[in-house]
């Protein structure tokens, strides 16, 4: 009997271990996969400038914006309509080229259609008068 | 019953995959309408100057800073506040105890604003957005969120940024 309930505690642990890990570490999509549609490169080199309009877009897309920062290339920002989280980085990947990858969360779940961010990446391009080109 | 709990639990599978995420950030026809509501221009070439002015006026105002980086233009801030009137909550209360149900009002609220400088396109002044929301909390700890579009609202913080632009520049 109590070997019973040793394995059955034993096994509850193991649950439990397997849905945190899902939860800090897991994701329905390969790395690859995600960075292809949650990435878009820009034919320009001025980080700030892009950064702004990164801004302007969350703002005209109805976000409130809770931090930037210049030197990490972050920014971040909460949208209530959606209740949603979208966290935006841009870096600089050579003289001519920036990469801006967004991810965003909606309620408790990571936010994994492609055409959200598609959304966003038009958005952007707007803002910015530059095409957005698929990274490879 | 049985059918009728298979038909229940095969409507909730077919409605929750029909969240549709099409329109998710997707530009609506008012965002440039509510650009301009936000945004106003300010004749200079000093933007340390407006960030400072922008930041004179949030502290006038009881904000409390939350973040900044100047070198994107940006401030952010936010304060609590009392919501609702207390005429509003107690002509509520009473309407309430005439209807025989609970009363349902205004407590507090957490007031947002994110404010972002931005150098003008033909680079002669700088354009101030400047974006107010708030989460509302009603006394059963219910919560709502909503943007602030009262014109008014951004016409008289513009104003009060002119000023704030002046005395600041003047060491006032």
């Amino acid at each position: 009997m109590r070997r019973f309930f040793l394995v059955c505690f034993f096994i509850c642990g193991l649950c439990g271990c397997a849905s945190v890990h899902n939860d800090v570490l897991g994701t329905s999509q390969s790395q690859v996969q995600m960075r292809n549609y949650q990435s878009r490169s820009f034919d320009t080199n001025d980080k700030a400038m892009v950064m702004r309009a990164v801004i302007s877009t969350m703002q005209d897309l109805g976000f409130i914006i809770d931090r930037a920062d210049e030197k990490l290339g972050i920014v971040s920002g909460t949208s209530f309509s959606h209740a949603s989280k979208l966290t935006v980085s841009v870096r600089v990947v050579n003289s001519k080229q920036i990469i801006v990858r967004a991810n965003a969360q909606v309620g408790l779940k990571a936010l994994e259609e492609p055409i959200a961010y598609q959304n966003f990446f038009n958005a952007l391009a707007q803002s910015l008068f530059l095409e957005a080109h698929e990274v490879e | 019953m049985k059918k009728i709990f298979c038909l229940l639990c095969w409507s909730v599978i077919v409605l929750s995959g029909c969240v549709s995420y099409e329109h998710y950030y997707k530009l609506d026809e008012n965002y440039l309408a509510r650009r301009q509501l936000e945004t106003r221009r300010f004749e200079t070439q000093n933007e340390e100057l407006l960030l400072i002015s922008s930041a004179q006026v949030l502290q006038d105002l009881g904000f409390t800073l939350n973040e900044s980086e100047t070198k994107l233009g940006l401030i952010t801030a936010s304060k609590d506040r009392e919501a609702g009137s207390s005429g509003e909550k107690i002509g509520i209360m009473i309407l309430a105890a005439l209807v025989g149900t609970q009363a349902v009002y205004d407590v507090n609220q957490k007031i947002y604003v994110t404010l972002v400088s931005t150098k003008s396109h033909d680079a002669k002044g700088y354009n101030v957005r400047i974006e107010f929301a708030r989460i509302i909390w009603n006394n059963f700890k219910q919560a709502r969120i909503e943007k602030i579009q009262d014109k008014k609202i951004y016409t008289d913080f513009f104003d009060k940024l002119s000023q704030s632009v002046f005395l600041t520049a003047h060491n006032i």
